[in-house]
């Protein structure tokens, strides 16, 4: 059934580039060529700052160790996240599962969920750590061996934390099952709950740190500081095994490299057998969450918006209603937004730890201004660029089937590009001030600073959010409506891989205006961005006029 | 009320309608039966303004649909075949919204709802989402916003696909009240019982042509049927004639 699969999806692409092959091409070439740039960008900054960093006798394999521990932990609990969201939708889903489950085969939906969560996982994450592994390489003596030992380790890690993920899930509907309380949506909420909980406790293992006493930065007695602290911080979690195979290889201790990837290679299997034992209860719970799905368990009036279309007077108004509407009452979309906040809420949490734990040496913002807010713009430009990506992009897509509602009445076409660019624009235009004023109150800067700071990032939300829109109308996809598909589609990956560059571009012009007082490069991007917005709302209205 | 000349819509190459011209006025009820692939609903989409014809023109109401859109949807009505809705809308919003984007007045929409929704006996399911609706269910309510804005031309693809048949028959008798109030109703279907019973014309739609148009008895003739032959017998000596 696999090798069915895998030749489905290989002439599926093959079928792809058939039509505007030149122009496939080159959005493919444009596209690696951007996942190139990005890499060289990761590779660089990793390598730089390890650089920097090693440049520290005192300091320099403590922290560089604690970078590693630190990234490769968020990495996995970011891939856990995602894959308890998307399993949690995908596992219960009805869409094309109802010929598979009602086969002898049913076990292959859990199989599919598994496989695919794993490769849509692992790809993204091989881009940064890979060329973080290679930037490790150049600094330290990690060696061809333990860059390979590493990359498995990253492989296994992957796995174990997708598998962990489905796992969990399963547990929980064991659970709920067992209280007679299984549904779709009991599901989501208990998984949702106990990825909040998780997240807490995690953060909760960081919060009280003193980075000045973590290192023991007062201790005169000590030449470099005791690793053994920081090493017991992370040894809860499977990616501190990882982090070992990068130090033993360095210290050239090959039998500890091994031992540390056969842990890897036995907590992989050990899941994977209980994910085999535990899909045969797969098809059941499948069953009762139909149940809820369909007749008999009707939800009643009192619906999130129902007022704001009912009292719409103007087609605008009902169409910004409808937009409001869907977005609320949408339980999966709702837990990707939530997934995306806690997140957002993490790099928020993290840039706390790093102006609190330091104690007296606390640096603010004040003290480096240009630095502090470039970071924190690219990184709102980032969470933005994610928010658009998962909502803005498929939406025109997402509509394929209901298109004919709005296309048979007298509207225009272009109406629902404004409706949709207006509710968008104002939703993640709110949740960056929000963060902004957050990260802001945290980093500690001026009111003028802020201000301008607040400015850019409308005017960048807004931009984004045009792009988004646009390239999800100029591009619908007619096979998927499901968003996270869509997602990952080749403009998708274009559209993010763009994003993140114009929110680099962004983010430099903001530290020259404020190391150097050079406004030119502020001034091209705000014009490049009005520019934008501009032309991709003409170009899409004609378009979807003519449609 | 719709005069459709010489109308050719390609996809790619393939011609799914190829020099198609009828008209309907009002009062009428117009049926095109034919089998599938036979281009019945690209003609009804391309006439709702769905799809763009390469060749030809559409006239609704004395507007071209092509030049003057806007005045054209205004008075028509669309029921598609497929009636998918947004899931998590309620009927009463879908309602409501549909009412919106025709231009109609909040006050106007719920008194218009109220008197429409008794019709299909929908009281009371109005405020569950479209998810939770059976098919029937749904096509209820598409018929009834195509009917919420009071058009002049209904265009009804599939019309009983999914009713029961006491629904399938208060759709029949609202399709004929419609006419008799002055409307004219354009129905694409293959269950040729129904274009039988309620069409004061026939067209018959074999590989994007139109073979045959008239009335049953004209459509009988020409088939060189016997008196008391059924549409489907009609139809049948029809396109094997081609």
């Amino acid at each position: 059934m696999f090798s069915f699969l895998a030749t489905y999806y290989r002439k599926g692409i093959i079928r792809y580039f058939e039509r505007n092959t030149l122009a496939k091409s080159l959005t493919l070439t444009a596209f690696l060529v951007v996942l190139g740039a990005f890499a060289a960008l990761v590779h660089e900054g990793f390598y730089y700052g390890f650089l920097y960093i090693t440049r520290d006798a005192f300091f320099g394999e403590a922290v560089s160790i604690y970078i590693i521990e630190l990234f490769l932990l968020i990495s996995s609990f970011l891939t856990f996240s995602s894959a308890l969201v998307s399993g949690v939708v995908s596992l219960y889903r009805d869409d094309d599962a109802g010929l598979v489950l009602s086969s002898p085969s049913y076990t292959l939906k859990p199989k599919i969920v598994l496989v695919r969560m794993f490769f849509s996982s692992l790809w993204p994450l091989l881009v940064v750590i890979v060329p973080a592994l290679l930037a490790i390489m150049r600094v330290f003596p990690l060696g061809v061996m333990g860059f390979v030992a590493a990359l498995f380790a990253a492989v296994f890690l992957v796995f174990i934390a997708v598998q962990a993920a489905l796992l969990v899930i399963y547990f929980i509907a064991a659970i709920l099952a067992s209280l007679a309380i299984f549904s779709r949506l009991s599901v989501m909420l208990s998984t949702t709950l106990l990825f909040l909980c998780s997240t807490l406790l995690i953060a909760n293992q960081f919060r009280s740190i003193d980075l000045v006493d973590f290192f023991q930065a007062r201790l005169l007695s000590k030449d470099v500081p005791d690793l053994a602290p920081i090493l017991e911080q992370f040894n809860l979690f499977p990616s501190h095994a990882v982090t070992m195979i990068v130090y033993y290889s360095e210290q050239g201790m090959v039998a500890s490299v091994l031992l540390s990837l056969g842990a890897l290679a036995l907590l992989s299997a050990f899941l994977f057998t209980v994910f085999m034992f535990t899909i045969k209860r797969h098809l059941p719970y499948w069953q009762i969450a139909q149940e809820h799905e369909g007749a008999g368990k009707h939800t009643r009036s009192g619906f999130r918006g129902a007022t704001l279309l009912m009292n719409a007077d103007r087609p605008l108004r009902a169409l910004l209603a409808k937009e409001f509407i869907l977005f609320v009452r949408n339980v999966r979309g709702m837990l990707w937004l939530a997934f995306i906040l806690v997140v957002w809420g993490i790099q928020s949490a993290s840039s706390f730890l790093l102006t609190h734990g330091l104690g007296d040496e606390r640096v603010s913002g004040v003290a480096l201004p240009g630095m502090a807010m470039a970071f924190q713009f690219a990184l709102i430009t980032y969470f933005v660029s994610m928010f658009a990506l998962r909502f803005a992009f498929p939406s025109f897509s997402e509509e394929r089937k209901s298109g004919w509602v709005v296309a048979s009445t007298p509207l225009r076409r272009t109406s629902v590009f404004r409706s949709k660019l207006y509710f968008f624009s104002v939703l993640f235009s709110a949740l960056a001030i929000l963060f902004t004023l957050l990260n802001a109150s945290i980093v500690g800067i001026t009111g003028a600073m802020l201000l301008f700071l607040l400015l850019f990032v409308t005017i960048t939300v807004v931009t984004i959010t045009t792009y988004a829109l646009a390239l999800g109308a100029l591009f619908p996809n007619t096979e998927t409506d499901d968003p996270e598909v869509l997602s990952t589609t080749l403009p998708g990956l274009m559209f993010i891989a763009v994003s993140v560059f114009y929110g680099i571009a962004g983010a430099l012009a903001f530290r020259g205006y404020f190391a150097s007082g050079a406004i030119a490069s502020v001034l091209l991007y705000v014009t490049f961005s009005i520019v934008t917005v501009l032309l991709f709302f003409l170009v899409t209205k004609k378009s979807l006029e003519r449609k | 009320m719709l005069t459709v000349t010489h109308i050719v819509k390609k996809f790619d190459d393939i011609a799914a309608v190829n020099d198609v011209s009828f008209s309907i006025a009002p009062g009428e009820i117009f049926s095109l039966i034919g089998p599938n692939s036979s281009g019945k609903t690209t003609i009804v989409k391309s006439i709702a303004g769905l799809l763009q014809v390469n060749g030809g023109t559409i006239w609704v109401d004395g507007h071209d649909v092509a030049v003057s859109p806007k005045e054209a949807k205004a008075v028509i009505g669309y029921i598609p075949d497929e009636p998918s809705v947004w899931g998590s809308m309620t009927g009463e919003e879908f309602l409501h919204f549909v009412g919106a984007l025709y231009g109609m007045s909040p006050s106007q929409r719920v008194a218009k709802i109220n008197e429409l929704l008794p019709l299909f006996s929908v009281t009371g399911t109005e405020k569950d989402q479209f998810q939770n609706y059976s098919r029937g269910n749904k096509q209820k309510f598409s018929i009834l916003a195509a009917l919420l804005h009071e058009p002049k031309l209904l265009l009804v693809d599939e019309p009983i696909v999914g009713l029961d048949p006491e629904s399938a028959a208060i759709a029949k008798k609202l399709f004929r009240e419609f006419a008799k109030r002055g409307g004219a109703v354009l129905l694409v279907t293959h269950t040729l019982p129904v274009a039988e019973e309620i069409s004061t014309r026939i067209g018959v739609l074999k590989d994007g042509a139109l073979l045959s148009v008239g009335t049953f008895d004209e459509l009988r003739e020409r088939a060189q049927g016997e008196v008391g032959a059924t549409l489907e017998q009609v139809y049948t000596a029809l396109t094997k004639v081609r």
